[in-house]
């Protein structure tokens, strides 16, 4: 009886691995009514969580252009891949992508390790990539697209707001990552400039979630007049340090800041984030004919309460798809990674963030700088908005 | 003949599975070609291990640290050499200057991890640290590989990794490409050279010590050898073998990044060695091959059936890759083995017992 049991599971591998290697061959050919673009986002691994609102909105993007009627009378058609938080497989089903499926365009993914490790690809295979993700700033690569704010669309508002309406006092904290040491330079620089005062400018490495010792020093050193906690920190690391801040009972007398505030980790975190302030180009409560009706077909697709957790990565992925089709429409039938890249100059999208413009130099966006408050219901209120857009510098 | 005819019935499934991977790229498209070569480079990361776990009995769980090791020594010369924009530092420093060469970044990403292994297995091996420990130790050194690598963002860039010049055997030049198709068998060669030396390695009289080491080290102990000596020897060894399989990838991917010295590689490549079946070699390659095949396969598959099914392909996998380790807990190549040993007695049960009627009717 085991023997048997154990023949089958070894012919089950065996017709496994002739099934692998029968089928390795199929290639997709290029139809000429439809344009295929890919996407590359993490449906599953850790940063799932987030990329599944960046995804949802590129297909709710697409499945409304096709419905207007698509590109030029032809559909956009989409092949979607995991990449599962893994950089070195998004390469592999990016070449997949390219090489199988013949896209013209790819749109994604998330994580800045995995944009570097594409690059590459993108420059030998010439595809372009539309990258919908704030991220710390790069010198532009000719092949991408950057469709998310850089720190200069954030920051250089987000410490005068704070400075005026919170405290002088600043106490700065970020994981030891090029992304938030950076941004907490600038920040010490400009609290100093401003006449504020730096109680503490401290970076802890990225997989930290016990911050008892960090917040006694706060304790001791921030003093009763209060002050603004400038708080980076990654994923997990920023989830319990809010979680043990509130609980500390710290939240009547200092007020978190922090870039990493979206309204993914205000629903999560709940009341523990009430109150703290946060920077991005986009929330959701934003009140404009554009964004409404991007939430309303967001909520009718996939549900309301994943609407409630729409951020700003989910728009910007909106967006880049938009902007996408409008580079492709002007490329007419000439459909060339050149043509495509090109037409992306000087192009305009009426965003649910307000209108955008891709600036022809970096290839990144112009937008407005936003300033939002959490409110006890995880909802993101804005509290302040840069008057115009602004020019993205992802090269300081 | 006759010594053809005794070998054991892995060796066979070798040379079969050598031959296909000969023919693959002839019939493959070029995109199997390219994940083909990356399969292959895990191969020989796999048969690194299974010279330490298979053979000596040491489950080092953060192999991971010596392959990212050798890949990162060849990415931050990449870098260098090439001046990548967020390099910052005009010199590199005194103890990365062999990267400046190109022949220094492929010696220095073999030396390094030997290095590396040298050192952690000299405190292990002499502090007598055996068993479940050695195993913990060296998962947290991979752990704390990972953060380290994040860390030193001014070498590493962190978080982003680098890029690599890909598809070139030492040269940092990216002229010098070569395209999939004969890289393939750059690796592929690299692969069966390997192969060979691990199966010296483990047929020599070192190889008879290692497998008495996993047995019953304390008798061998009292015959007069010393296992330390002996594990440090082959840790070294292998930790040089997963240096090399670790450039190689990244030649083949053209980028390197944290996760490549990280927990879930380690973990995922005893996972491969399970599965395919331990101590034989062959084993640890059909397990990369089988896994990572249908990794690949699954996702590709899922992802074509509809958008909202492609995030099940893992779970898929998972319980494949549980039905393989409780079903048949030797791995596929250690079965079939079992089943040809068990051949083999009854063949001999029953040749004994004819001759022995033999007699008797005599």
């Amino acid at each position: 009886m085991k023997k048997g049991r154990k023949l089958v599971v070894l012919m089950l591998v065996a017709v496994l691995v002739t099934g692998m290697f029968a089928g390795c061959g199929k290639g997709g050919g290029k139809s000429s009514d439809t344009i295929k673009v890919g996407l590359v986002f993490s449906l599953t691994g850790g940063t799932a969580i987030t990329e599944e609102c960046m995804y949802n909105s590129a297909v709710l993007a697409i499945d409304e252009i096709n419905e207007a009627g698509g590109i030029n009378g032809k559909k956009i058609e989409y092949v979607v891949k995991d990449y599962a938080t893994d950089a070195d497989k998004a390469v592999t089903v990016c070449k997949e992508m390219i090489m199988q499926d013949e896209v013209s365009a790819i749109v994604g993914p998330y994580t800045s390790s995995a944009r570097v490790a594409i690059e590459p690809l993108l420059d030998e295979y010439d595809i372009p990539l539309i990258y919908p993700t704030f991220y710390e700033g790069e010198t532009p690569n000719e092949h991408v697209i950057y469709t998310g704010c850089v720190p200069n669309q954030q920051g250089d508002y987000f410490v005068p707001y704070l400075i005026e309406n919170v405290s002088k006092n600043f106490y700065l904290i970020g994981t030891d990552t090029t992304y938030a040491a950076s941004i907490n330079e600038q920040a010490e620089a400009l609290v100093s400039e401003l006449g504020g005062t730096v109680i503490a400018n401290e970076l802890v490495s990225s997989d930290t979630t016990e911050f008892s010792d960090i917040i006694s020093k706060i304790k001791d050193k921030c003093g009763d007049d209060g002050c603004v906690i400038y708080a980076n920190l990654n994923g997990d690391s920023g989830t319990a340090f809010y979680t043990q801040f509130a609980a500390a009972g710290l939240s009547d007398k200092y007020t978190i800041a922090s870039f990493i505030m979206d309204e993914s980790f205000s629903t999560a975190l709940g009341a523990a984030a009430a109150n703290t302030y946060a920077s991005v180009n986009y929330f959701n409560s934003i009140d404009s004919e554009a964004n409404k009706k991007y939430l309303e077909s967001y909520a009718k697709k996939f549900g309301e309460d994943k609407a409630a957790a729409v951020t700003a990565v989910g728009e910007a992925t909106y967006d880049a798809v938009y902007l996408l089709a409008e580079s492709l429409k002007k490329c007419g039938d000439d459909i060339s990674t050149e043509s495509i890249l090109a037409n992306f100059d000087d192009l305009e999208f009426d965003a649910p963030q307000g209108t955008i413009k891709v600036d022809p130099e970096t290839h990144h966006v112009y937008c407005k700088a936003r300033i939002g408050l959490v409110k006890e219901d995880g909802t993101i209120e804005t509290v302040f908005e840069s008057d115009d857009v602004i020019k993205p510098e992802p090269v300081k | 003949m006759e010594k053809l005819k005794s070998l054991p019935v892995n060796r066979y499934i070798d040379i079969l599975m050598f031959l296909i991977l000969l023919i693959f790229p002839f019939i493959q498209s070029t995109y199997w070609i390219y994940v083909m070569s990356g399969i292959m480079a895990y191969m020989m990361f796999a048969l690194s291990l299974d010279l330490l776990w298979g053979y000596t009995g040491l489950m080092s769980m953060g192999h991971s640290l010596l392959f990212g090791a050798g890949g990162y020594m060849v990415g931050i010369a990449c870098a260098y050499v090439n001046k990548a924009d967020w390099i910052e530092f005009e010199q590199l420093p005194w103890f990365l200057t062999p990267l400046k060469s190109d022949v220094g970044a492929f010696a220095a990403a073999l030396i390094l991890p030997a290095l590396i292994s040298l050192i952690i297995g000299f405190f292990m091996f002499t502090g007598k640290i055996k068993g479940v420990f050695f195993s913990l130790i060296t998962l947290a050194l991979s752990g704390v590989a990972e953060l380290f690598v994040i860390n030193q963002s001014e070498y590493t860039h962190g978080n982003s990794g680098i890029s690599v010049v890909s598809r070139t055997v030492i040269s940092n030049d990216s002229s010098r490409k070569m395209d999939d198709f004969s890289f393939y068998f750059v690796v592929l060669a690299a692969l069966i050279a390997v192969y060979l030396i691990c199966l010296l390695i483990s047929r020599s009289r070192v190889g008879k010590v290692l497998q008495a080491i996993r047995e019953n080290e304390s008798r061998l102990t009292f015959f007069g050898y010393k296992p330390a000596a002996f594990k440090l020897l082959i840790y070294t060894i292998s930790g040089m073998i997963a240096g090399f399989a670790g450039v190689l990838y990244v030649r083949v991917q053209g980028s390197i990044n944290s996760a490549s010295v990280g927990i879930t590689l380690a973990t995922l490549m005893l996972v491969w060695v399970a599965v395919g079946g331990r101590g034989n070699l062959t084993g640890a390659m059909v397990g990369t091959l089988v896994i990572q095949v249908a990794e690949t396969k699954l996702n590709s598959l899922f992802s074509g059936i509809s958008a909202d099914f492609a995030q099940y392909w893992r779970l898929v996998l998972g319980i494949i890759i549980l039905v393989i380790v409780f079903v048949i807990p030797k791995g596929i190549i250690g079965t079939v083995l079992d089943v040809q040993q068990k051949y083999l007695d009854r063949k001999r049960k029953e040749e004994i017992l004819a001759a022995e009627e033999g007699q008797n009717n005599g």
